[in-house]
Protein backbone atom coordinates (compact mmCIF):
# COMPACT_ATOMS: atom_id res chain seq x y z
CA UNK A 1 0.00 0.00 0.00
CA UNK A 2 1.36 3.68 -1.09
CA UNK A 3 1.39 6.51 1.43
CA UNK A 4 -1.91 7.87 1.09
CA UNK A 5 -3.95 4.97 -0.08
CA UNK A 6 -6.70 4.55 2.32
CA UNK A 7 -5.99 1.80 4.70
CA UNK A 8 -8.87 -0.75 4.42
CA UNK A 9 -10.93 -0.29 7.36
CA UNK A 10 -13.03 -2.69 10.09
CA UNK A 11 -16.16 -3.64 9.42
CA UNK A 12 -17.59 -1.33 11.40
CA UNK A 13 -16.15 1.78 9.28
CA UNK A 14 -14.45 3.19 11.91
CA UNK A 15 -10.86 4.67 12.02
CA UNK A 16 -10.40 2.33 15.05
CA UNK A 17 -8.26 4.98 17.38
CA UNK A 18 -6.30 6.43 14.94
CA UNK A 19 -5.12 9.33 16.16
CA UNK A 20 -6.16 12.27 13.34
CA UNK A 21 -5.12 9.88 10.42
CA UNK A 22 -5.31 12.51 7.73
CA UNK A 23 -3.41 15.21 9.40
CA UNK A 24 -0.53 13.22 10.16
CA UNK A 25 -0.38 11.56 6.68
CA UNK A 26 -0.07 15.05 5.34
CA UNK A 27 1.97 15.95 7.42
CA UNK A 28 4.17 12.75 6.86
CA UNK A 29 3.73 13.80 2.85
CA UNK A 30 4.73 17.60 3.56
CA UNK A 31 8.07 16.49 5.63
CA UNK A 32 8.98 14.28 2.88
CA UNK A 33 8.91 16.89 0.22
CA UNK A 34 10.69 19.38 3.07
CA UNK A 35 8.19 22.03 3.58
CA UNK A 36 8.33 22.93 7.19
CA UNK A 37 9.39 19.92 8.08
CA UNK A 38 9.78 20.83 12.15
CA UNK A 39 6.20 22.06 12.15
CA UNK A 40 4.99 18.33 10.31
CA UNK A 41 7.02 16.72 12.71
CA UNK A 42 5.74 18.54 16.31
CA UNK A 43 2.22 17.89 14.67
CA UNK A 44 2.97 13.93 13.89
CA UNK A 45 4.73 14.18 17.85
CA UNK A 46 2.18 15.48 19.31
CA UNK A 47 -0.67 13.01 17.94
CA UNK A 48 1.57 10.02 18.61
CA UNK A 49 3.85 11.28 21.96
CA UNK A 50 0.48 10.17 24.26
CA UNK A 51 0.49 6.41 21.97
CA UNK A 52 3.61 5.93 22.53
CA UNK A 53 3.44 7.10 26.34
CA UNK A 54 0.52 4.58 26.44
CA UNK A 55 2.21 1.49 25.20
CA UNK A 56 5.45 2.05 27.64
CA UNK A 57 3.90 3.13 30.77
CA UNK A 58 2.48 -0.10 32.06
CA UNK A 59 6.21 -1.81 31.16
CA UNK A 60 8.92 0.69 31.64
CA UNK A 61 8.37 1.45 35.43
CA UNK A 62 11.22 4.58 35.29
CA UNK A 63 10.39 7.51 33.93
CA UNK A 64 13.31 8.90 33.14
CA UNK A 65 14.03 5.45 31.00
CA UNK A 66 10.41 6.08 29.07
CA UNK A 67 11.72 9.41 28.20
CA UNK A 68 14.78 8.17 26.73
CA UNK A 69 13.08 5.80 25.23
CA UNK A 70 10.20 8.04 23.87
CA UNK A 71 13.01 9.93 22.64
CA UNK A 72 14.82 7.63 20.70
CA UNK A 73 11.68 6.71 19.29
CA UNK A 74 11.00 9.69 17.87
CA UNK A 75 14.06 10.03 17.02
CA UNK A 76 14.56 7.16 15.14
CA UNK A 77 11.21 8.49 13.04
CA UNK A 78 12.65 11.87 12.26
CA UNK A 79 15.38 9.98 10.75
CA UNK A 80 13.72 7.54 8.82
CA UNK A 81 10.71 9.45 7.74
CA UNK A 82 12.66 10.84 5.30
CA UNK A 83 13.63 7.68 3.49
CA UNK A 84 10.00 6.23 4.17
CA UNK A 85 8.80 5.74 0.54
CA UNK A 86 5.58 3.80 1.82
CA UNK A 87 6.68 0.39 0.78
CA UNK A 88 4.35 -0.26 3.54
CA UNK A 89 1.73 1.13 5.68
CA UNK A 90 2.57 4.01 7.26
CA UNK A 91 1.32 2.19 10.60
CA UNK A 92 3.28 -0.75 9.77
CA UNK A 93 6.25 1.21 9.90
CA UNK A 94 4.86 3.49 12.96
CA UNK A 95 4.63 0.08 15.23
CA UNK A 96 8.64 -1.72 13.69
CA UNK A 97 10.40 1.41 15.45
CA UNK A 98 8.44 1.34 18.56
CA UNK A 99 8.56 -2.25 19.37
CA UNK A 100 11.82 -2.27 18.18
CA UNK A 101 13.52 0.13 20.04
CA UNK A 102 11.28 -1.38 23.33
CA UNK A 103 12.48 -4.61 22.58
CA UNK A 104 15.87 -3.44 22.06
CA UNK A 105 15.77 -2.16 25.64
CA UNK A 106 13.46 -5.34 27.23
CA UNK A 107 16.10 -7.77 26.07
CA UNK A 108 19.08 -5.75 27.84
CA UNK A 109 17.14 -6.19 31.70
CA UNK A 110 17.34 -8.84 34.06
CA UNK A 111 15.99 -11.47 32.63
CA UNK A 112 15.92 -10.03 29.02
CA UNK A 113 17.41 -11.84 25.76
CA UNK A 114 20.58 -10.15 26.32
CA UNK A 115 21.11 -9.67 30.07
CA UNK A 116 24.62 -9.55 30.48
CA UNK A 117 25.66 -12.46 33.41
CA UNK A 118 26.74 -12.01 36.49
CA UNK A 119 30.45 -13.37 37.35
CA UNK A 120 31.60 -14.93 40.17
CA UNK A 121 34.13 -12.74 41.38
CA UNK A 122 34.77 -14.61 44.32
CA UNK A 123 35.83 -18.25 43.39
CA UNK A 124 34.99 -19.36 46.51
CA UNK A 125 31.18 -18.46 45.65
CA UNK A 126 30.96 -20.40 42.66
CA UNK A 127 28.40 -23.10 43.38
CA UNK A 128 29.79 -26.89 43.35
CA UNK A 129 28.69 -28.88 40.31
CA UNK A 130 25.45 -30.40 40.84
CA UNK A 131 24.97 -33.64 39.33
CA UNK A 132 23.35 -32.53 36.51
CA UNK A 133 25.99 -30.73 35.49
CA UNK A 134 28.50 -33.89 35.60
CA UNK A 135 28.21 -35.68 31.88
CA UNK A 136 27.99 -39.17 33.72
CA UNK A 137 24.57 -38.25 35.27
CA UNK A 138 22.35 -36.00 33.15
CA UNK A 139 19.30 -36.37 35.41
CA UNK A 140 19.45 -37.07 39.05
CA UNK A 141 15.72 -38.23 38.81
CA UNK A 142 15.23 -42.00 39.04
CA UNK A 143 13.10 -43.38 36.54
CA UNK A 144 10.22 -43.40 38.60
CA UNK A 145 10.28 -40.32 39.11
CA UNK A 146 10.71 -40.02 34.76
CA UNK A 147 7.26 -41.62 34.71
CA UNK A 148 5.67 -39.57 37.07
CA UNK A 149 6.65 -36.60 35.43
CA UNK A 150 5.60 -38.32 31.93
CA UNK A 151 2.56 -39.21 33.61
CA UNK A 152 1.53 -35.54 34.84
CA UNK A 153 2.58 -34.08 31.58
CA UNK A 154 0.02 -35.96 29.83
CA UNK A 155 -3.14 -35.64 32.31
CA UNK A 156 -2.11 -31.95 31.97
CA UNK A 157 -2.16 -32.18 27.92
CA UNK A 158 -5.46 -33.89 28.27
CA UNK A 159 -7.50 -31.45 30.58
CA UNK A 160 -5.87 -28.38 28.84
CA UNK A 161 -7.31 -29.95 25.46
CA UNK A 162 -10.60 -30.52 26.52
CA UNK A 163 -10.52 -26.00 27.47
CA UNK A 164 -12.40 -24.18 25.38
CA UNK A 165 -10.06 -21.88 22.90
CA UNK A 166 -10.73 -18.63 24.55
CA UNK A 167 -9.95 -20.36 27.90
CA UNK A 168 -6.77 -22.18 26.81
CA UNK A 169 -5.88 -18.98 25.32
CA UNK A 170 -6.54 -17.38 28.67
CA UNK A 171 -5.16 -19.58 30.75
CA UNK A 172 -1.61 -20.14 28.57
CA UNK A 173 -0.79 -16.38 28.05
CA UNK A 174 -1.57 -15.72 32.07
CA UNK A 175 1.18 -18.98 32.85
CA UNK A 176 2.97 -19.55 30.21
CA UNK A 177 3.55 -15.51 29.35
CA UNK A 178 2.66 -14.11 32.93
CA UNK A 179 0.65 -11.81 30.99
CA UNK A 180 -1.59 -9.58 32.77
CA UNK A 181 -5.25 -9.83 32.77
CA UNK A 182 -5.39 -6.17 30.51
CA UNK A 183 -2.61 -7.46 28.21
CA UNK A 184 -4.34 -10.31 27.34
CA UNK A 185 -7.70 -8.49 27.23
CA UNK A 186 -5.95 -7.21 24.28
CA UNK A 187 -4.12 -10.20 22.90
CA UNK A 188 -7.46 -11.61 22.38
CA UNK A 189 -9.39 -8.86 21.78
CA UNK A 190 -12.03 -9.54 24.56
CA UNK A 191 -12.80 -7.54 27.69
CA UNK A 192 -11.34 -7.61 30.58
CA UNK A 193 -14.47 -9.03 32.27
CA UNK A 194 -14.30 -11.93 29.73
CA UNK A 195 -10.77 -12.29 30.48
CA UNK A 196 -11.56 -12.91 34.06
CA UNK A 197 -14.48 -15.11 33.67
CA UNK A 198 -12.57 -17.60 31.10
CA UNK A 199 -9.62 -17.35 33.78
CA UNK A 200 -12.33 -18.56 36.43
CA UNK A 201 -13.73 -21.00 34.59
CA UNK A 202 -10.48 -22.94 33.60
CA UNK A 203 -9.20 -23.00 36.86
CA UNK A 204 -12.49 -24.87 38.15
CA UNK A 205 -12.07 -26.91 34.76
CA UNK A 206 -8.45 -27.84 35.70
CA UNK A 207 -8.78 -28.14 39.62
CA UNK A 208 -12.03 -30.81 38.59
CA UNK A 209 -9.53 -33.19 36.86
CA UNK A 210 -5.76 -32.59 38.01
CA UNK A 211 -6.41 -31.11 41.16
CA UNK A 212 -5.68 -34.85 42.71
CA UNK A 213 -2.14 -34.56 40.39
CA UNK A 214 -1.16 -31.14 40.78
CA UNK A 215 -2.80 -30.46 44.27
CA UNK A 216 -3.24 -26.57 43.94
CA UNK A 217 -3.52 -25.23 40.71
CA UNK A 218 -3.53 -21.02 40.53
CA UNK A 219 -3.19 -18.93 37.97
CA UNK B 1 2.72 -34.97 47.99
CA UNK B 2 3.17 -31.84 48.34
CA UNK B 3 2.56 -30.52 45.04
CA UNK B 4 2.16 -26.64 44.54
CA UNK B 5 1.02 -24.29 42.37
CA UNK B 6 4.30 -23.83 40.90
CA UNK B 7 4.37 -27.35 39.96
CA UNK B 8 1.67 -26.73 37.71
CA UNK B 9 3.04 -23.80 35.81
CA UNK B 10 6.23 -25.41 35.41
CA UNK B 11 4.38 -28.03 33.93
CA UNK B 12 2.15 -26.01 31.95
CA UNK B 13 5.09 -24.11 30.75
CA UNK B 14 6.83 -27.72 29.32
CA UNK B 15 3.77 -28.95 27.98
CA UNK B 16 3.13 -25.30 25.91
CA UNK B 17 7.03 -25.53 25.20
CA UNK B 18 7.10 -29.36 23.77
CA UNK B 19 3.80 -29.87 21.81
CA UNK B 20 2.88 -26.16 20.86
CA UNK B 21 3.72 -25.05 17.32
CA UNK B 22 7.13 -23.64 16.56
CA UNK B 23 6.24 -19.17 17.02
CA UNK B 24 8.48 -19.67 13.63
CA UNK B 25 8.21 -16.77 11.12
CA UNK B 26 6.41 -14.25 12.61
CA UNK B 27 3.44 -12.32 10.85
CA UNK B 28 4.39 -9.05 9.73
CA UNK B 29 3.62 -6.13 11.49
CA UNK B 30 0.64 -4.95 8.95
CA UNK B 31 -0.96 -8.46 10.12
CA UNK B 32 -0.74 -7.90 13.35
CA UNK B 33 -1.91 -4.37 12.96
CA UNK B 34 -4.79 -6.09 10.45
CA UNK B 35 -5.39 -8.78 13.86
CA UNK B 36 -5.58 -5.79 15.80
CA UNK B 37 -8.27 -4.36 14.36
CA UNK B 38 -10.53 -7.33 13.29
CA UNK B 39 -10.04 -7.15 9.96
CA UNK B 40 -8.97 -10.81 9.37
CA UNK B 41 -11.16 -14.19 8.71
CA UNK B 42 -11.73 -16.20 11.09
CA UNK B 43 -9.19 -18.90 10.80
CA UNK B 44 -6.64 -16.76 10.35
CA UNK B 45 -7.25 -14.85 13.32
CA UNK B 46 -7.39 -18.18 15.13
CA UNK B 47 -3.86 -19.39 13.56
CA UNK B 48 -2.68 -15.34 14.80
CA UNK B 49 -4.18 -16.32 18.63
CA UNK B 50 -2.44 -19.65 18.45
CA UNK B 51 1.17 -18.10 17.86
CA UNK B 52 0.58 -15.27 20.47
CA UNK B 53 0.47 -17.59 23.22
CA UNK B 54 3.37 -18.95 22.35
CA UNK B 55 5.65 -15.87 21.26
CA UNK B 56 6.78 -13.16 23.75
CA UNK B 57 7.72 -10.77 21.23
CA UNK B 58 4.37 -10.79 19.05
CA UNK B 59 2.63 -10.77 21.84
CA UNK B 60 4.60 -7.20 23.08
CA UNK B 61 3.47 -5.73 19.24
CA UNK B 62 -0.04 -6.27 19.40
CA UNK B 63 0.00 -4.43 22.99
CA UNK B 64 2.03 -1.88 20.97
CA UNK B 65 -0.06 -1.73 18.22
CA UNK B 66 -3.55 -1.60 20.17
CA UNK B 67 -1.74 1.33 22.22
CA UNK B 68 -0.58 3.74 18.77
CA UNK B 69 -3.90 2.50 16.85
CA UNK B 70 -6.26 1.08 18.66
CA UNK B 71 -9.54 2.97 20.23
CA UNK B 72 -8.24 5.60 22.60
CA UNK B 73 -9.19 4.68 26.19
CA UNK B 74 -10.54 6.18 29.25
CA UNK B 75 -12.24 9.16 27.18
CA UNK B 76 -13.50 10.67 30.21
CA UNK B 77 -9.90 11.14 31.45
CA UNK B 78 -8.39 15.38 31.02
CA UNK B 79 -5.90 15.45 27.97
CA UNK B 80 -4.51 18.47 29.89
CA UNK B 81 -1.66 16.65 31.58
CA UNK B 82 -0.97 14.80 27.98
CA UNK B 83 -0.32 17.86 26.81
CA UNK B 84 1.80 19.35 29.32
CA UNK B 85 4.00 16.29 28.64
CA UNK B 86 4.36 16.24 25.46
CA UNK B 87 4.66 19.91 25.04
CA UNK B 88 7.63 19.57 27.45
CA UNK B 89 9.30 16.27 25.84
CA UNK B 90 8.88 17.99 22.44
CA UNK B 91 11.40 21.16 23.81
CA UNK B 92 13.72 18.42 24.98
CA UNK B 93 13.88 16.49 21.74
CA UNK B 94 13.76 19.35 19.04
CA UNK B 95 17.40 20.04 19.96
CA UNK B 96 18.42 16.82 19.26
CA UNK B 97 16.81 16.92 15.48
CA UNK B 98 19.03 17.44 12.94
CA UNK B 99 19.10 20.57 11.29
CA UNK B 100 15.93 21.15 8.86
CA UNK B 101 16.49 20.94 5.67
CA UNK B 102 14.24 23.66 3.95
CA UNK B 103 13.69 24.01 0.48
CA UNK B 104 12.37 27.15 0.57
CA UNK B 105 14.63 28.51 3.22
CA UNK B 106 17.76 26.69 2.74
CA UNK B 107 21.28 27.90 1.55
CA UNK B 108 21.23 28.45 -2.39
CA UNK B 109 22.04 25.62 -4.37
CA UNK B 110 24.61 26.25 -6.69
CA UNK B 111 23.95 26.39 -10.09
CA UNK B 112 24.94 23.10 -12.51
CA UNK B 113 28.37 22.84 -14.18
CA UNK B 114 27.32 23.82 -17.05
CA UNK B 115 25.94 27.05 -16.20
CA UNK B 116 29.05 28.34 -14.17
CA UNK B 117 31.28 29.32 -17.67
CA UNK B 118 28.66 32.22 -18.48
CA UNK B 119 28.67 32.95 -15.01
CA UNK B 120 32.25 33.44 -14.47
CA UNK B 121 32.27 35.51 -17.67
CA UNK B 122 29.19 37.72 -16.94
CA UNK B 123 30.84 38.09 -13.00
CA UNK B 124 34.27 39.22 -14.54
CA UNK B 125 32.55 41.74 -17.24
CA UNK B 126 30.53 43.34 -14.12
CA UNK B 127 33.41 43.70 -12.37
CA UNK B 128 35.91 44.83 -15.06
CA UNK B 129 33.17 48.01 -15.77
CA UNK B 130 33.01 48.53 -11.99
CA UNK B 131 36.69 48.98 -12.15
CA UNK B 132 36.51 51.66 -15.49
CA UNK B 133 33.90 53.45 -13.93
CA UNK B 134 35.90 54.04 -10.98
CA UNK B 135 38.93 54.83 -13.16
CA UNK B 136 36.88 57.03 -15.01
CA UNK B 137 35.24 58.98 -12.33
CA UNK B 138 38.74 59.15 -10.08
CA UNK B 139 40.16 61.11 -13.73
CA UNK B 140 37.49 63.45 -14.21
CA UNK B 141 37.89 64.06 -10.61
CA UNK B 142 41.58 65.16 -11.05
CA UNK B 143 40.36 67.20 -14.22
CA UNK B 144 37.68 69.19 -12.48
CA UNK B 145 40.62 69.83 -10.23
CA UNK B 146 42.79 70.86 -12.52
CA UNK B 147 40.04 72.85 -14.50
CA UNK B 148 38.95 73.88 -10.38
CA UNK B 149 39.40 78.32 -10.30
CA UNK B 150 42.84 78.77 -8.08
CA UNK B 151 43.41 81.99 -6.15
CA UNK B 152 46.09 84.38 -7.06
CA UNK B 153 46.31 83.08 -10.55
CA UNK B 154 48.48 85.45 -12.84
CA UNK B 155 46.05 87.22 -15.02
CA UNK B 156 46.78 87.87 -18.75
CA UNK B 157 43.80 89.82 -20.19
CA UNK B 158 43.79 91.14 -23.69
CA UNK B 159 41.33 93.71 -23.59
CA UNK B 160 38.74 94.23 -26.83
CA UNK B 161 40.62 96.11 -29.86
CA UNK B 162 43.88 95.74 -28.11
CA UNK B 163 45.75 94.14 -31.67
CA UNK B 164 49.04 94.22 -30.08
CA UNK B 165 51.70 94.70 -32.86
CA UNK B 166 54.99 92.26 -32.19
CA UNK B 167 56.29 94.74 -30.18
CA UNK B 168 53.58 95.28 -27.17
CA UNK B 169 53.56 91.51 -26.78
CA UNK B 170 52.58 90.47 -23.40
CA UNK B 171 55.48 89.20 -21.24
CA UNK B 172 55.79 86.22 -18.47
CA UNK B 173 58.17 84.48 -16.88
CA UNK B 174 58.31 80.75 -16.83
CA UNK B 175 57.46 78.71 -14.01
CA UNK B 176 55.12 81.77 -12.63
CA UNK B 177 52.23 79.67 -13.90
CA UNK B 178 49.50 78.74 -14.44
CA UNK B 179 47.91 81.99 -16.31
CA UNK B 180 44.43 82.49 -16.66
CA UNK B 181 44.38 84.52 -20.12
CA UNK B 182 40.82 86.34 -20.80
CA UNK B 183 40.43 87.84 -24.26
CA UNK B 184 37.53 90.12 -25.20
CA UNK B 185 36.89 89.76 -28.30
CA UNK B 186 35.99 92.89 -30.30
CA UNK B 187 33.27 90.59 -32.48
CA UNK B 188 30.24 88.94 -31.11
CA UNK B 189 30.41 85.36 -31.85
CA UNK B 190 29.30 81.83 -30.23
CA UNK B 191 32.50 80.16 -31.02
CA UNK B 192 36.10 80.79 -31.90
CA UNK B 193 39.46 78.88 -32.34
CA UNK B 194 42.00 79.68 -30.78
CA UNK B 195 45.57 78.83 -31.79
CA UNK B 196 48.92 79.27 -30.40
CA UNK B 197 51.55 79.43 -32.69
CA UNK B 198 55.61 80.16 -32.43
CA UNK B 199 56.05 83.74 -33.89
CA UNK B 200 59.28 82.96 -35.31
CA UNK B 201 58.37 80.02 -37.46
CA UNK B 202 54.47 80.10 -37.51
CA UNK B 203 54.27 76.95 -36.63
CA UNK B 204 50.79 75.35 -34.75
CA UNK B 205 51.88 74.40 -31.22
CA UNK B 206 48.16 74.18 -29.49
CA UNK B 207 44.55 74.68 -30.96
CA UNK B 208 41.30 74.56 -28.39
CA UNK B 209 37.59 75.88 -28.93
CA UNK B 210 36.36 79.03 -26.96
CA UNK B 211 33.38 80.02 -26.22
CA UNK B 212 32.32 83.54 -24.78
CA UNK B 213 30.78 83.38 -21.02
CA UNK B 214 28.37 85.80 -19.74
CA UNK B 215 29.97 88.59 -20.00
CA UNK B 216 31.18 87.62 -23.75
CA UNK B 217 34.75 87.06 -22.59
CA UNK B 218 36.95 83.82 -23.42
CA UNK B 219 38.69 82.43 -20.50
CA UNK B 220 41.34 79.73 -20.46
CA UNK B 221 43.91 78.65 -18.84
CA UNK B 222 47.32 77.22 -19.49
CA UNK B 223 49.87 75.54 -16.62
CA UNK B 224 52.93 75.79 -18.04
CA UNK B 225 54.40 77.35 -21.18
CA UNK B 226 57.67 76.74 -21.78
CA UNK B 227 60.24 80.11 -22.61
CA UNK B 228 59.60 81.35 -26.09
CA UNK B 229 57.51 83.95 -28.15
CA UNK B 230 54.43 83.26 -28.95
CA UNK B 231 51.49 84.75 -31.28
CA UNK B 232 47.93 83.48 -30.57
CA UNK B 233 45.44 83.80 -33.35
CA UNK B 234 41.92 84.19 -32.36
CA UNK B 235 39.83 82.83 -35.11
CA UNK B 236 35.79 82.64 -36.05
CA UNK B 237 34.03 79.00 -35.62
CA UNK B 238 35.07 76.19 -33.34
CA UNK B 239 37.00 74.81 -36.37
CA UNK B 240 40.47 76.90 -36.64
CA UNK B 241 41.51 75.39 -40.20
CA UNK B 242 38.59 77.10 -42.27
CA UNK B 243 38.11 80.32 -39.83
CA UNK B 244 39.42 83.99 -40.17
CA UNK B 245 41.96 85.23 -38.29
CA UNK B 246 39.51 88.40 -35.88
CA UNK B 247 42.57 89.24 -33.67
CA UNK B 248 46.30 88.27 -33.15
CA UNK B 249 48.43 88.71 -29.32
CA UNK B 250 52.19 88.03 -28.71
CA UNK B 251 52.95 86.82 -25.83
CA UNK B 252 56.70 86.33 -24.82
CA UNK B 253 57.93 83.96 -21.82
CA UNK B 254 61.00 84.26 -20.91
CA UNK B 255 63.42 82.16 -18.43
CA UNK B 256 63.13 82.66 -14.56
CA UNK B 257 65.75 85.09 -13.32
CA UNK B 258 66.26 86.76 -16.64
CA UNK B 259 64.91 90.18 -17.37
CA UNK B 260 62.43 91.16 -19.70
Amino acid sequence: MKLGESTPRSAEGGERGWPDRTAVEGAVRDFQRGSDREKNFELLFNRFRPRVERFLAPRVFSPEERLDLTQTIFLRIYQGLEGYRGEGSLEGWLLQITFNVYRKWRDRQPGGQHEVPEVAFDPSEVPEPSASDSPAGADPASPLDHAVRRERLAALKEAVAELPRQQRHCMELRVYQERSVKEIAVALKISPETVKAHLFQARQRLWDKLHGTFGAIEF
Amino acid sequence: MGETSSDFREALRELVDTTGPEPAGHPSHERWIAYQRGELPAEEEALLAEHLVRCRDCCDLVQAADALFGPAEEPERSEEGDELATAALWRLLRPRLSPVREISAGRVPRPARRFRLPYAAAASLLLALLGMSAWNLELRSALKTLRAPRPNVPIVDFSAGERLSAADEKTLIAGSGPWTFVIHPSTELPAYQLTIRDAGTGSELYSLPLRPDHDLALTFQLSEVPPGRYRLELKDGDDGSSGRVLEKYYLRVTAAGRGV
